[in-house]
């Protein structure tokens, strides 16, 4: 299963100071922020993980919280979509993921006083319909007014697998049972009794965090499997809690080995929200829209149906840079000047030769980013962070990041003056490597219209992406579908996302040897998902210290 | 005296008109004779808090001409011309790491005292260690029923990877305490047995001994999961289990007040447009400006019960967060690209426009005018003798000194409240050396008997206080 070919990283290493890229010299501290940093793998890319054998180091473990919307899918899969969760603390989203996220940040208090009202209001009003009760609790109490053991742990037993992701150990069980039933007592209610049970299932920090495994030894590497491995799967492939059937291959031992974890892997990743999940996986790393109005609508679905049509086709996302046709609804053609009226549906169209609009960074979505006034220098950035995975540094302490002031009655295209700032060699060390890049957009405003001039004056969209010259837009749409940091930026987003974790510094080769595969095979999103819940990455864990 | 004002008509604001059933705080007969301390002896409290606002000021509009005690009001200051005597200016002071990473960097600097953490570069948007409300309600909020309140009006932060991007106050590295931004939840978390209707935790709240046992469960459930966790980890649940036992705390009546807990307020909070990109410009949009007036009373009278009733004794009012993105319209700050919500832009990018930015200058009087209604509530609220401002040390800041350059120079700090007679008011205190700006929380923090012997790291460690802003 494993590549056993060395692999040449083709880490990409952004020395703002000189303005060049090549590979990263040594390893060791923190690039940022006095130096560039590396695009992906960490500060340490060449690691313990024995890069030569392309196997990388697993991840050490860190706690997960379930994010906002992983705890309000849970309460809808385990109670139904009627239960309405009141407020959660917002999660704080690192590198583009709540996901991520949830692996650093802790809960303040009022997070705390948030989960607990949430348990209680979630726990009443699971146990508020009467009629439907002996159905939600799966027996009838032999007194509707006293404690019933029997028929509390047949309640406990099913719902607390699902909240726990586990089946409950005997003390576990015992401590809720004797909930229920001195909350009967105290209230003279049995269901009074499940609903003190309930509400402490759903306050447990072993609901609301997982920790997916422990060896007991710092530094001990072991395979995930078991509950563990389903709990993982899950959250990774459908972002939510395990449901009863993964829990029962769980119990089969079926999650414990390659094949079983692969076959599992591939019928969640089948099913509708497993493929929901892939498209909000692109939504988040591409930065597209996520509005409910219909332009918003419009413009997120153009790339992710771009994204389908490819999968569909069976080529590599990187054509996402490159692809002639995209969809359009009538707002979109109209914004493109398309000649095509395809009403409200979104259908797929030619781009005509000449506009210089091709692939994503024609799509409105991505151009319209960065406001109505466009800007090329965050429109580089997002190329160079987005879609690169490059790290750009912040300006260096003593520069004052102020474009140069107009004179007035002197009117400048953009790079012009964009040209003038970088005249400062402290600004042009990173902004050589963002400008030029947004400057290939020039002929798109920030609404996405194409735009012959700026104000009368002449575009130049040519430039250079990383020693591949290219002439507008398009071109540069061309050179980022060849370069090898593209896939690559996809893989390692994709395997932070699927494993809940940024790089710590052990795991480019396995990045690498991900995305490796992932060229020589023509693999399809769904390939990709598949190698990384197949990789040391994705089965192991050290545990912390 | 200010005594002489109704307690029950003071807080009758806009809260629930005339129906509303107001606190009824430091009940006169706690007092000794001249309303100075507890009749029982202790001094009465102080209060703490942090007040922020978005992107900074426009300078040669913001400084004072004059130094001392006898100076005008700048332009952008003269929103706060009836509160002159409660409140002074800092400015010529420093944060010394740099703009760093924009809007997560200055105000992290100064209220941490340490450098914003370098954590690889994926996420060093975070705090380096708690930022001072929360070192100082280590020893203030002793006994009290919350450790610190945090609450907002504007919840347009910026949406870059570091929780400093999004929160002023920290109790550690990627640990945040979260703003409430609806009056309903400020309420109830000041009042937690006034729960509205349909939110109550009905037969919950009655079986005490259950409760009890609920929390020894969770407690042997911590314990597991601890046992799978490195030490990193284990702050964070920690954290999380003083979370709840702070809640029990409560429960079984630790901190209780003797306040009359007034009605609840209506649900009021920014409506959140929710049709923008998820990148450095996009996420959530308010429109804020069309609520922020009432909104920004409601929770001032929130606050001021809360304190007053000695519920809490720091806070930090977040009225708007870092580098907010929220749409401010009578103020000229709109949505950009009818049809293409996606252009949505909102204040932060106004300050990186080009040109004279007249609507970043009337969004830094109108946050003045904001801050001024806050401090009309807290000096028409009783508290002993005199008012709340007259027990309260308030650092009001922003995230950056300028929104256009995100400079860290000449750091815009106002300096609020009486703080019981530590703090003098009414001063400009102009560093001409380029000073720490670590200094001016270090004076807050002695200013209410916290008395740390030195605050920050680095270039940033400081001890000596500000003089010219002590009585």
């Amino acid at each position: 299963m494993r590549l056993a070919a060395p692999t040449l990283l083709l880490l990409q290493f952004v020395a703002c100071s000189t303005g060049q890229i090549g590979l990263p010299s040594g390893s060791g501290s923190p690039a940022f922020p006095t130096g560039g940093t590396s695009n992906v793998g960490g500060a340490s890319a060449v690691g313990a993980g024995g890069l030569g054998a392309g196997i990388g180091s697993p991840f050490v473990t860190r706690m997960q919280r379930l994010t906002a919307a992983q705890y309000r899918t849970t309460i809808a899969d385990v109670f139904g979509p009627a239960i309405v969760v009141p407020d959660l603390e917002a999660d704080s989203r690192i590198a583009g993921f709540d996901e991520l996220g949830a692996a650093l940040v802790s809960t303040s208090a009022r997070g705390v006083e948030l989960y607990d009202a949430a348990a209680a209001s979630v726990a009443k009003q699971v146990l508020a319909d009467t009629a439907r009760l002996p159905t939600t609790v799966g027996c009838a109490p032999a007194s509707p007014s006293a404690p019933d053991q029997a028929c509390a742990a047949t309640f406990l037993d099913r719902v607390g697998r699902r909240l726990f992701r586990r089946p409950l150990e005997a003390d576990e069980r015992t401590r809720y049972l004797s909930i229920a039933t001195e909350g009967a007592t105290a209230t003279g209610s049995f269901w009074g009794g499940l609903e003190f049970m309930l509400a402490g299932l759903l306050k447990s920090p072993l609901f609301i965090y997982r920790s997916e495994w422990s060896a007991g030894v710092a530094g001990a590497v072991s395979r995930i499997g078991g509950y563990d491995m389903a709990a993982r799967l899950s959250f990774a492939l459908l972002d939510t809690s395990p449901d009863d059937g993964l829990l029962d291959a769980a119990a089969r031992g079926e999650l414990d080995g390659a094949e079983g974890l692969k076959q599992a892997a591939a019928r969640l990743l089948a099913s509708e929200r497993g493929q929901l999940n892939v498209e909000d996986f692109f939504r988040k790393m591409l930065r597209l829209p996520n509005g409910t109005t219909p332009e918003a609508v419009a413009m997120k679905n153009e790339t992710l149906f771009v994204l389908r049509e490819l999968k569909a086709q069976k080529a590599p996302f990187t054509q996402i840079y490159s692809a002639p046709f995209t969809f359009v609804n009538d707002t979109l053609a109209e914004l493109y000047g398309l000649p095509d009226r395809p009403g409200a549906t979104m259908t797929k169209v030619m781009l005509p030769a000449g506009s210089g609009r091709r692939g994503l960074l024609g799509h409105a979505g991505v151009l319209s980013e960065s406001g109505l006034n466009p800007s090329a220098i965050l429109r580089g950035k997002y190329i160079r962070e987005a879609l690169l995975c490059q790290v750009i540094p912040p300006p260096p302490p003593n520069v004052v990041p102020v474009l140069p002031a107009q004179e007035p009655g002197k009117p400048e295209t953009m790079r012009q003056r964009l040209t003038r700032h970088r005249v400062d060699p402290a600004c042009a060390a990173c902004h050589g490597l963002m400008d030029p890049l947004g400057l290939a957009l020039e002929n798109f405003d920030g609404t996405g219209r194409y735009r012959a001039d700026d104000r009368g004056m002449p575009i130049d969209p040519s430039g250079d992406l990383d020693g591949t010259a290219f002439t507008d837009a398009a071109g540069l749409g061309a050179a980022l579908a060849t370069h090898p940091g593209a896939s690559q930026c996809l893989v390692a987003t994709l395997h932070r996302r699927l494993t809940g974790q940024y790089e710590q510094g052990g795991q480019a080769a396995t990045i690498e040897r991900l995305n490796s595969g992932y060229l020589q095979n023509d693999h399809t999103i769904d390939d990709l998902v598949l190698d990384i819940v197949a990789v040391e990455t994705f089965s192991e864990a050290t545990q912390a210290p | 005296m200010q005594n002489s004002i109704s307690r029950r008509t003071l807080l009758r604001g806009v809260l629930g008109g005339a129906t509303l059933a107001v606190g009824i705080p430091q009940l006169e007969a706690m007092l000794n004779g001249n309303g100075t301390a507890y009749a029982a002896g202790g001094a009465l409290p102080k209060r703490f808090g942090i007040w922020s606002w978005s992107n900074g000021v426009h300078l040669p509009l913001w400084v004072p001409k004059q130094t001392g005690t006898v100076w005008d009001l700048s332009e952008q200051l003269s929103p706060l011309a009836d509160h002159r005597d409660y409140f002074s200016v800092v400015s010529g002071m420093e944060t010394k790491y740099g703009i760093g990473k924009g809007h997560c960097t200055c105000h992290t600097n100064l209220l941490t005292g340490m450098p914003i953490q370098a954590d690889g570069g994926f996420n060093s948007g975070t705090a380096s260690g708690p930022s001072i409300d929360q070192i100082v309600a280590g020893s203030l909020s002793q006994g009290a029923a919350l450790k610190s309140f945090e609450l907002g009006v504007d919840n347009g932060h910026a949406h870059e990877t570091g929780t400093g991007h999004r929160y002023f106050s920290h109790n550690a590295p990627d640990s945040p305490n979260v703003p409430l931004y609806n009056t309903r939840a400020v309420f109830e978390r000041l009042f937690p047995l006034q729960r509205a209707v349909g939110m109550t935790q009905g037969t919950l709240d009655t079986s005490a001994a259950v409760q009890k046992q609920v929390v020894d469960a969770l407690h042997a459930d911590a314990a597991t999961l601890s046992k799978k966790l490195g030490a990193a980890d284990k702050l964070r649940l920690a954290q999380h289990m003083e979370g709840i036992d702070s809640i029990q705390r409560r429960l079984e009546g630790v901190g209780a007040v003797s306040c009359d807990s007034p009605g609840a307020p209506d649900s009021v909070e920014n409506a959140t447009l929710d049709s923008s990109g998820s990148g450095d410009e996009g996420g959530t949009y308010v429109n804020v400006e069309l609520l922020s007036p009432k909104l920004n009373l409601m929770m001032a009278e929130l606050l001021a019960m809360g304190l007053s009733c000695n519920i809490t004794r720091v806070f930090t009012y977040q009225y708007s967060g870092p580098g907010t993105r929220a749409l401010y319209p009578s103020i000229g700050i709109v949505a950009g690209g009818v049809g293409h919500p996606n252009a949505l832009s909102g204040y932060h990018a106004y300050t990186h426009a080009d040109g004279d930015q007249l609507e970043c200058k009337r969004m830094v009087k109108f946050y003045m005018s904001e801050l001024a209604a806050l401090l009309d509530v807290f000096r028409k609220t009783p508290d002993g003798a005199g008012n709340l401002l007259d027990s309260c040390a308030i650092l009001a800041t922003t995230d950056v000194a300028e929104g256009l350059t995100h400079s860290p120079s000449d750091f815009p700090m106002l300096v609020l409240g009486k703080a019981g007679g530590a703090l003098r008011g009414g001063v400009h205190y102009r560093s001409t050396t380029a000073e720490a700006a670590t200094k001016v929380p270090l004076t807050l923090a002695r200013a209410v008997g916290v008395n740390l012997a030195t605050f920050g790291v680095e270039a940033q460690l400081v001890q000596d206080s500000v003089a010219e802003l002590s009585a």
